[in-house]
């Protein structure tokens, strides 16, 4: 299991390594077979450690040496592989080479330069969202954690010579440096309380820690995994972060490195279960940013910005069945997501790449003719994110839902009504691309073509699993067995759940299928036929500007911090502390001068000058140094 | 029992074996060449050397007055070693020197001192092996002998030396007088608390020693003497002298006066403050590298100081392994100004704008040496600075390790400047490509070797903590 | 048979060095200046004698020193009386403050 598990991640490390240092010698063909080679095995690797596992291995933790090794602190550079990681593993190593293989296409026109470059910073990401997954203590997580979101940085960024990119990617990184400043934290405190931050010690430990302790704590965790998971208030990197390549959307941006968050507070459910109001802080921060995202998914006209907010609001869902203690949900549902999303993401790169790097829906329509494959399995994601059964989305948001709904059913109603307005802006993008007639250009048109097989086959296995995928999960009422919450029974403790009855239950299912039904068809019949096409007004607008978030955070937290350092920089700095350094060098500077003058060069001085001294000494020496003592303890 | 005085001698014995060989050699024949003296020094130095970490006896020899252990062993090993050094250096400018065999025989003679000072265990001893290696001292910086100013920092020396050493034995005279006897075990007992005369003798006494290590008030011989000496001489007397008296002084300080460990813990805490300050202050000035490496080593002084002052098993450790860096690092530095200084005579820091053009190696030699005495990571010299100020702290002068980082900072100044006018900056005058001999070349392996290595091996510093105890 | 008392002869050592001090610091003749350490190192001789024979008679501790520091300072002179002729040399004086190049 130790060589397994290392192979698992320096695999990836290793096509980095190669691909990266080696981007000057690579063809197109080494690079794409080198990464995608790496991460398939990566993958057999991680499916044969799910087959053990499910085998009946116990889980265990496995050392590999001591990372810091201090008196008072010792971290072990340790992998802790258990049902919950080894899903991971799958999700992300699978969907990883899915997109790998996609992206060996859609990233041709690129130099080979920088087409190495591209697969090297996906093969790091990988590496580092393999340790986030795999470390056996929150500090392993965190080198992972903050590897994730440098590969995101560079890969939002990758087409560095355009501003708006780096400025996008920059965005990116501030903003979850914010979010780990409280990971770091929770961290620090947790190291402060126990002496050391190893997921068996501090979940052995839990009922040492003071309430506070823990709800701190796990309020800091949630501020890191805001970050990474983009809520609210963290949440607007994540749509500036389309800049990127659209695999790395596809793969970073919806399938795994946002779901980092669901996987710590997933992976941390016991602090959790114990800290009450932290939980209700979650449900509040989940359900909050599902609706608020949602709304502004509505009017977006930018194909993948619709994907992104939708993204943003599916993971409030996840956070919601988090704080609602339904963590297999929440987990279930970061599996579903990771297909139906990856799949539309792939989809939406699949249509930009044949409009010729077009995103506006509005100039789209009608390509169900073009692009037949890409056409049936978006629509198949779509149906799966609404959450019409029997495809996977329903399952995994009818769980969550359900757990709502037992908690509080105004969560509950909440939920659906997000429900409704996410098969509705689904259907309304689907409509308006591939419904209708084509409104681009005459050139565009006659350069519309189907992608080739590497984009397609990802598609098509993405589209099978978000069909099938949620049958690992078929709740108890419809006869089912929840294969997903066995599984997983070791790591999260299973809620006290089903205390529904048999009734309400089908009809809560009823109600949220027969909304979204409503708001498909509405959706369908509205938009094939007259897309929206002009500028939103009214409260529209304020929908396609994004609630204006942005611009309330440049007027609130961005300018005066700007001027702020305007100020230190020309007036502190400047004339204050430039002056008072740079005076100490004069100072220092003349004192040398002076000072040099004792060496006279007369030895009769030299002499006179020891000679003073020991009387000096002396004299200060009377009472048994007291007065040394004075001066070294009272002067400084 | 015979045998036994051999072994436990064994340093000493070859050195002076080598000191008559060389006298021997002199007298026979007037003509015999240079190369052939150094070449058998340097042999039976480095055989004294490998004797010195394969045989390794502890025990007492001249009713107490000598005691060896490992310790002290590792001690004399450190001063041999550096001497091996600056006699490999020194060999571009002993070449057509004149006086070679002399100038052997002077400098083993004041490293036999220096080898008996660290084993005695007695005043007289200590007294006569303190002569012994110093007043041969004075000769060899004398021997620029058509310099004017070599005679001059010669007749500084020995003037202020004798001076100095007339305190010390003012000092050890009372220590006599109040206690009775001169043996440092017996003196440790006799010591009394509140004995005016006793704090007279050892403030003497430490006048003597801050003299020989050129601690600030007594140092102001050092840049005078370092400047006007010959290279090889000036980097002896600022490593290997100044370690082996720093050696003794631990014993002195912890063994002897252990009983006044509160109080010279205040005297030393401020003597080590303003040898730092001023010295960096002398530094920041100087225009003649020689000179400024005087300076720098008088507030490198100051650092070994703030270790001394913890008083503890950790502190004498500390230090020990700082002058070990310190030995490397700083003849790694005047292994460059020696050679430059043989070859083309240039000593000014302006000489060496755009040293690196010419001389890549020297270049890095020098630099690199340079970052280690400024004690930059990861270069020994951050390592023996760290464990020094980490040994100091444990009395919790923290205010003191604080003001000992403000003078690395300004000691960084310096240094940099430095490396600043060998890198960075052009001159059209900019020494030519030197030709490095086989021996300098040696020795500035072992110098990098060391200055890196001793840094990067963490075990060095271990296997002196386990000696010391 | 009176003895002369420890206190005296300590105060004739202390005058002793005192004045060899003294010359040290205002003597410009080199010669002069090794003669005043000379005075000084007598001091210290005067010193270990006195203290052996009046308060440690049964042993030669300081006999021995004293016999040693005068060796030592016949050494010390010897090889300072040859700096001192290699700096009338150069200097073509023995003056102390003719020999002042280096300074600063």
């Amino acid at each position: 299991m130790k060589t397994l598990l290392a192979i698992i991640v320096l695999l990836p490390f290793l096509g980095f390594l190669l691909n990266g240092l080696f981007r000057k010698h690579g063809t197109y063909k080494s690079v794409a077979r080198l990464a995608c080679t790496t991460i398939l095995s990566s993958f057999i690797a991680s499916a044969i450690v799910f087959g053990m596992l499910s085998q009946g291995t116990t889980a265990e933790t496995v050392k590999y040496f001591d990372f810091i090794n201090t008196d008072s602190i010792k971290i072990p550079f340790a992998f802790q592989i258990d049902h919950l990681s080894a899903m991971f593993l799958l999700i992300i190593t699978g969907i990883g080479f899915l997109i790998h293989l996609y992206s060996s296409a859609y990233m041709k026109d690129e130099e080979p330069q920088h087409y190495a470059r591209y697969f090297a910073y996906l093969n790091l990401f990988i590496f580092s969202m393999l340790l986030l997954v795999l470390g056996a203590n929150y500090i392993i997580m965190f080198i992972g954690w903050e590897g994730v979101g440098l590969c995101s940085y560079l890969l939002i960024g990758f087409w560095f010579k355009n501003d708006n990119f780096n400025y996008a990617a920059k965005k990116a990184f501030i903003m979850n440096r914010i979010g780990d400043l409280g990971f770091l934290l929770a961290i620090f405190w947790l190291i402060a309380r126990l002496g050391n931050a190893n997921y068996a010690d501090v979940f052995a430990n839990v009922h040492n820690l003071s309430q506070t302790d823990i709800t701190a704590i796990t309020l800091l965790l949630f501020v890191g995994a805001m970050g990474k998971s983009a809520q609210i208030p963290l949440y607007t990197w994540l749509p500036d972060a389309m800049a990127g390549p659209t695999p790395v959307s596809a793969l970073i941006h919806a399938a795994t490195m946002v779901t980092a968050g669901i996987y710590m507070i997933a992976r941390s459910n016991v602090l959790y279960s114990a800290a009450e109001f932290t939980q209700h802080i979650v449900v509040i921060v989940g359900l909050t940013t599902a609706l608020f995202s949602a709304t502004i998914a509505i009017k977006q006209n930018d194909i993948k910005k619709v994907l992104a907010y939708s993204t943003v609001s599916q993971l409030g869902y996840m956070f919601l069945g988090l704080g609602v203690g339904a963590y297999t949900g929440a987990v279930f549902h970061v599996m579903t997501h990771a297909f139906f999303k990856a799949l539309l993401f792939l989809g939406a790169g699949s249509v930009i790449h044949a409009m010729h790097h077009e995103q506006d829906i509005r100039k789209m329509g009608g390509l169900k003719k073009y692009l037949p494959i890409t056409h049936i399995t978006f629509l198949l994601g779509c149906i799966a994110i609404s959450g019409i059964p029997p495809f996977s989305g329903f399952f995994s948001k009818d769980e969550i839902l359900a757990a709502a709904y037992e908690k509080n059913p105004v969560y509950w109603g909440l939920g659906v009504a997000g429900a409704a307005m996410t098969a509705f802006y689904m259907f309304r993008l689907y409509a308006t691309t591939f419904l209708g007639k084509f409104r681009g250009t005459q050139d565009q048109e006659h350069h519309l073509h189907e992608s080739p097989a590497a984009m397609t086959i990802p598609l098509i296995v993405l589209a099978v699993l978000s069909v099938i995928g949620g049958f690992v999960g078929v709740p108890e009422v419809l006869g089912g067995k929840h294969l997903l919450g066995e599984y997983l029974s070791t790591v999260i403790i299973p809620e006290p759940h089903h205390a529904l009855a048999h009734n309400t239950e089908y009809m809560l299912m009823g109600i949220s299928v027969a909304v979204a039904t409503i708001a498909i068809l509405f959706a369908v019949s509205h938009y094939s036929k007259k897309p929206q096409l002009e500028d939103a007004t009214g409260l529209g607008k304020v929908l396609e500007n994004k609630w204006y978030v942005d611009e309330l955070y440049n007027t609130f937290i961005v300018n005066p911090l700007n001027a702020l350092g305007g100020f230190f920089k020309n007036i502190v700095e400047k004339s204050g502390i430039d002056g008072f350094v740079n005076g100490i060098g004069r100072f220092v500077n003349y004192l040398s001068r002076q000072i040099r003058l004792v060496q006279s060069g007369q030895v009769g001085g030299y002499i006179l000058m020891m000679v003073v001294s020991v009387v000096i000494i002396l004299f200060i020496w009377i009472h048994d140094g007291e007065i040394y003592k004075f001066l070294v303890t009272k002067l400084f | 029992m015979q045998t036994n005085y051999f072994i436990l001698m064994h340093h000493e014995l070859i050195i002076a074996i080598t000191i008559m060989l060389l006298l021997v050699i002199k007298v026979g024949s007037d003509k015999l060449s240079n190369q052939l003296v150094a070449n058998v020094t340097n042999g039976l130095l480095l055989a004294s050397l490998v004797l010195g970490f394969i045989v390794q006896p502890e025990g007492n020899v001249f009713g107490d007055m000598f005691h060896t252990d490992g310790f002290a062993l590792l001690q004399k090993n450190i001063l041999v070693a550096g001497t091996l050094i600056i006699s490999l250096q020194a060999s571009t400018w002993l070449k057509d020197y004149e006086h070679t065999a002399e100038f052997y025989i002077l400098l083993l003679s004041t490293l036999l001192g220096m080898c008996f000072m660290i084993s005695s265990r007695h005043f007289l001893m200590f007294y006569l092996s303190l002569e012994l290696s110093t007043i041969p001292l004075a000769a060899l910086a004398n021997f620029d002998l058509h310099l004017k100013r070599s005679s001059e920092a010669a007749l500084k020396l020995i003037i202020s030396s004798a001076f100095s050493s007339g305190l010390m034995l003012l000092g050890i005279s009372f220590l006599y007088g109040t206690t009775g006897t001169l043996s440092f075990g017996e003196v440790a007992s006799a010591i009394q608390l509140n004995t005016p005369l006793q704090l007279f003798a050892f403030v003497l006494i430490f006048a003597g020693f801050g003299f020989k290590i050129s601690a600030v008030p007594f140092h102001l011989w050092t840049a005078d003497v370092y400047e006007g000496s010959p290279v090889a001489v000036t980097s002896y007397l600022s490593v290997i002298s100044k370690g082996a008296v720093l050696f003794v002084f631990i014993t002195v300080l912890f063994n002897v006066f252990a009983l006044y460990a509160h109080s010279w813990y205040y005297l030393i805490v401020i003597v080590s403050l303003f040898t730092m300050v001023i010295g960096n202050l002398f530094a920041l000035r100087q225009t003649n590298i020689k000179r400024f490496l005087a300076f720098s080593s008088i507030s490198q002084v100051g650092f070994i100081l703030i270790g001394l002052s913890g008083g503890t098993h950790t502190s004498a450790a500390s230090v020990v392994y700082f002058i070990v860096v310190y030995i490397f690092s700083n003849l790694g530095a005047f292994g460059v100004i020696a050679l430059v200084q043989g070859l083309t005579g240039k000593e000014n820091i302006n000489d060496y704008k755009g040293f690196y053009l010419n001389n890549k190696m020297l270049s890095w030699m020098l630099g690199i040496a340079l970052f280690s005495l400024a004690g930059i990571p990861p270069v020994a010299g951050f390592f023996g600075k760290f464990f020094l100020l980490l040994s100091g702290a444990e009395k919790g002068a923290y205010w003191l390790i604080a003001i000992a980082a403000i003078n690395m900072v300004i000691s960084l100044y310096y240094y940099l400047n430095v490396v600043k006018n060998i890198f960075i900056d052009k001159s059209d005058t900019s020494i030519e490509k030197l030709p490095i001999a086989i021996q300098p070349r040696i020795a500035m392996i072992i110098c990098v070797i060391g200055v890196v290595g001793s840094g990067l091996c963490g075990g060095l510093y271990q296997y002196i903590f386990d000696l010391v105890k | 048979m009176s003895q002369t008392p420890l206190i005296q002869i300590l105060f004739l050592s202390v005058g002793l060095f005192f004045i060899g001090m003294y010359g040290l610091l205002t003597r410009r003749n080199v010669i002069t200046i090794l003669m005043s350490i000379e005075l000084i190192l007598n001091s210290v001789n005067i010193n270990f004698v006195a203290f052996n024979k009046y308060l440690y008679p049964h042993q030669l501790e300081g006999l021995f020193f004293t016999i040693f520091i005068i060796t030592i300072a016949a050494a010390e002179a010897a090889v300072a009386i040859a700096i001192i002729i290699n700096l009338y040399r150069s200097h073509h004086s023995v003056d102390v403050e003719d020999a002042n190049e280096l300074k600063w």
